[in-house]
């Protein structure tokens, strides 16, 4: 049985995934889902429409229970400090990330939604602004993956390289704090739907803005690979 | 071959073809007598090769001889009679609203009626006639029922007979409805003041419920007054209907039926036909006028210069001045045709979300196309998924791609797409997250991550690479030199460098670390000096253009790590007993579905970001006017392929 201090870290990490990554999720459907209802009484027929608006959002939430799921069906096998960092690692970082991506798409979302209103035919520009944010998750989720994999969570030895928990935790945090791109990519991309709902041929230069702030997002990606990658995690 | 012949601020001498860029142009000027306008016109349209400018803008070069022509007044009638088909449509139950899954695969319905010309302009002729017979036998037959069809619909439960709805010797019978609200009211009202008469209340609608009282004769007066205090409006049943309400209501649908089927290719070819004269007159007020002619100036495709001219001439009876002559215009005012292969051709609507090339520029459709189908097939490499979206393509073809271009293309994009998918899940050795273990040929995603890593870095360092060299190329067949050297080609020798200095590891000031060196001050200098010292800037950004394909293998690994711990849920399920195997399979597949799904809206958004942003930075500016010819919308029809043949409007 594992100590005290390994369970709580590893358990907490669990919870860390799905809770901080609920959270953004839900934050950001409840403004998808409010502008959805407001277009029900106006367009009825363009159900379907906001509905795939408002579902995406959810997807942060569940790269976070992934991220939960993997870590509480490997606890039986977490018997060092070192592993247990590592699941808490993995939950501080795809938590984080979903919380950040989820407010943000969420932002996106209901502004496609009130474009989707006045006209249907913006609805994959639209589409295509509100899943940029995404970017964030998709790299906490990757970053969480990797490091679980390093300490064997998914069915691969864990790793004995010196410093590993203290090197997840760090991998971890790059990529956590530079998520806070997909939050503002967010608010720029609800500024480009609106802007592109007006004059559709400025759709294109309005992305250029939108992904600009992502710039820093991958350069956290990068810092973290070669993290993990010079502490022998990868 | 391609021969350098273009200046930067005008085209000319369009007679020389580039590679690469969008279909050469000829500048087409007409006159013609005023009695061939209108068949020119519809021929033009029908033909969809003559992008048509307006005169006002081009009357200097007239020298002012020609005056602009105001807006038809006929066309607001043209209008109304398209809102009459459109509200006779409708009301025949011709425009039917369908769910998100219908309007992706659910066939059209019938195939477009084949017509001619002559017989569409036959049937405008007799529009006035046709939709005032058709107004009158739908108001008569369809509207004058529509409540009673409705009624009949709601009372259905009360298990009441047609015939038992009509008053009689011994019995008082109203039919109508009252305002919900009130229905209770009424009922004790009758109930208290006049007991012996019974309401009975229907189905509500908008507000109001349908019902039926009953009375004994002597109390009719008294019960008139009630239900008209209380907002009663009667529905009267008419005669020849009878029996349960079933068969009544089947009678009326049989009648509208056979309204529809008597009205339906009359009225198609009238919306088609209004709507292609609407868009003609409209046309004509881009020409322009002297007292016995017309002249218009437009741009066709050079290609089919031929053909417009010989549709022009055949059309005026020979008696027209057709004028042919290369660009001279400034760059801007060229329209922009794009002409791909079939293989390529739906993507030009991606190509075209971000901008129109301008005539002078190279069209990156071909690039587009193939690198957007490898970055998503990487993307979402799996064997199963992609056989599923290639299914899923294939299905909207059938469905939706039978009724609008635009659908046909999207659907050709998800098919290849799809196929994509499908032959990197072969080679990475990817099947629904490893269920099915497939050895890798190329790469395993999943086991080599660094690996897989490098080959994304080394493809976006080609896709990059690419993109300069397309900028070299525009600016080399515009003979802007400068851009060329101090841009594109500064930016490659860096690029150069970088790679040397990466490959070799020699930074050394001697052998091949001095090339290297070399190398990137003689482009550091270039930039300088072309672009200013903002330019160095510049160079993060490339490094983050690169970079930016990291994305490729984390969208990758995000999905096969999803689909693996699904897979991993669904095994513990399936211990369970009895139940076990076939929940984990369910689960499966539910989300297996929803990744598929999920992961499509998600690849196809980063695919096109990474073109939109990493690609068409390096040379697209776009901008163009886009080619938009004379063209005849058609939503129920096809003209036939022979003049006279096809089916005779009726």
């Amino acid at each position: 049985m594992s100590s005290p201090e390994i369970l709580v870290m590893t358990i907490g990490g669990a919870g860390l995934a799905i809770g901080l990554a609920g959270i953004g999720a839900s934050i950001g459907q409840r403004m998808a889902a409010s502008a959805s209802t407001m277009l029900m009484a106006e367009r009825p027929e363009r159900f379907g429409l906001s509905l795939i608006l408002t579902v995406l959002v959810e997807t942060s939430a569940i790269y976070g229970l992934l991220v939960s799921i993997i870590v509480l069906v490997g606890l039986g096998g977490v018997s060092s400090s070192d592993q247990a960092m590592g699941a808490l690692s993995a939950g501080l970082c795809v938590g984080v990330a979903g919380f950040c991506t989820g407010v943000g798409e969420g932002v996106a979302a209901s502004a496609s939604v009130g474009a989707v209103a006045e006209r249907e035919a913006i609805f994959g520009k639209s589409l295509v602004l509100t899943v940029l944010p995404e970017t964030g998750a998709i790299y906490g989720l990757l970053i969480a993956v990797l490091i679980l994999r390093a300490s064997g969570f998914l069915g691969t030895p864990p790793t004995h390289a010196e410093g590993a928990g203290i090197a997840s935790l760090y991998a971890s945090l790059v990529v956590s704090t530079t998520s806070v791109t997909s939050y503002l990519q967010g608010r720029v991309g609800a500024s480009a739907i609106s802007s592109a709902s007006k004059r559709e041929e400025v759709f294109g230069r309005n992305l250029i803005f939108v992904v600009l702030l992502e710039s820093v997002s991958i350069y956290g990606l990068l810092i973290s690979i070669l993290i993990l990658s010079y502490t022998g995690l990868l | 071959m391609f021969i350098f012949s273009m200046q930067v601020d005008s085209v000319k001498s369009c007679q020389w073809m580039a590679i690469l860029f969008p279909e050469r142009m000829s500048k087409v000027r007409a006159i013609l007598f005023e009695g061939y306008v209108e068949e020119v016109l519809a021929a033009l349209q029908e033909s969809n090769c003559f992008h048509l400018v307006d005169i006002k803008e081009r009357l200097p070069r007239w020298n002012e001889i020609p005056h602009a022509i105001p807006p038809r007044e006929d066309v607001g009638t043209y209008r109304r009679q398209l809102q009459r088909v459109n509200r006779l449509l409708e009301d025949l139950g011709f425009v039917k609203t369908m769910g998100i899954l219908e309007q992706l695969f659910k066939p059209r319905e019938r195939p477009p009626i084949e017509v001619t010309l002559e017989g569409e302009k036959e049937l405008l002729a007799r529009a006035e006639q046709v939709l005032a017979e058709a107004e009158d036998d739908v108001e008569q037959n369809i509207l004058r029922y529509r409540l009673v069809r409705e009624f009949l619909l709601a009372i259905q439960r009360l298990k009441i007979g047609v015939n038992e709805l009509r008053s009689s010797a011994s019995l008082s019978v109203r039919t109508g409805s009252i305002p919900s609200d009130a229905a209770e009211e009424v009922e004790m009202e009758l109930a208290s003041k006049i007991g012996s008469a019974s309401l009975y209340a229907a189905a509500a609608k908008e507000r109001r419920r349908f019902v039926v009282v009953l009375s004994y004769p002597g109390v009719s007066e008294q019960v008139d007054v009630i239900l008209k205090n209380n907002g009663f409006q009667e529905i009267a049943i008419p005669p020849q209907l009878s029996g349960p309400p079933t068969k009544s209501l089947s009678t009326l649908d049989l009648r509208s039926k056979k309204i529809a089927r008597k009205y339906q290719s009359s009225l198609h070819i009238l919306h088609d036909a209004l709507l292609t004269k609407t868009a003609r007159l409209e046309a004509l007020s881009k020409l322009g006028r002297t007292e016995r002619t017309y002249v218009m100036e437009g741009w066709v495709p050079l290609s089919m210069v031929e053909d417009a001219t010989r549709i022009i001439q055949r059309h005026s009876d020979g008696l027209a001045t057709v004028l042919v002559s290369p660009p001279d215009d400034p760059v801007a005012q060229v329209p922009t045709k794009l002409h791909n292969n079939r293989a390529l051709r739906p993507f030009e609507m991606l190509t075209e979300m971000y901008g129109t090339p301008a005539y002078n520029e190279v069209d990156p459709t071909p690039f587009f196309g193939a690198f957007f189908v490898l970055f998503m097939g990487l993307m979402s490499a799996d064997l199963a998924g992609g056989m599923i979206i290639a299914l899923g393509g294939a299905l909207m073809l059938r469905g939706a791609g039978s009724r609008t271009t635009r659908m046909r293309q999207l659907s050709l994009i998800v098919i290849s797409v799809g196929v994509s998918s499908a032959v990197l899940g072969a080679l990475t050795g990817e099947f629904m997250g490893g269920i099915l273990p497939l050895p890798s040929i190329i790469i395993s995603t999943v086991e080599d991550p660094i690996g897989f890593l490098l080959a994304v870095l080394v493809l976006g360092v080609i896709h990059v690479v690419l993109g300069l060299i397309l900028g070299a190329y525009t600016h080399a067949v515009n003979r802007d030199l400068r851009n060329l050297v101090t841009g594109d080609l500064a930016w490659l020798l860096l690029m150069a460098a970088g790679g040397m200095f990466l490959i070799t590891g020699d930074v050394g000031f001697s052998g091949q670390g001095l090339v290297n060196y070399g190398l990137a001050i003689t482009s550091l200098i270039l930039l300088l000096l072309g672009q200013g010292p903002a330019s160095l800037l510049d160079i993060t950004r490339l490094i983050s253009n690169i970079i930016s394909y990291v994305r490729i293998m984390a969208i990758n690994l995000a999905s096969a790590w999803m689909t693996r711990t699904f897979a991993l849920l669904a095994s513990l399920i399936a211990g369970a007993a009895i139940v076990g195997l076939p929940l984990a399979a369910i689960l499966m597949l539910f989300s297996y579905m929803f990744i598929i799904t999920i992961s499509l809206f998600v690849t196809f958004a980063h695919s096109l970001r990474l073109h939109y942003v990493e690609f068409f930075g390096k040379f697209f500016k776009g901008g163009g006017n886009r080619f938009s010819p004379l063209t005849s919308t058609r939503e129920y029809t096809t003209v036939a392929a022979k003049t006279g043949g096809g089916s005779v409007v009726t």
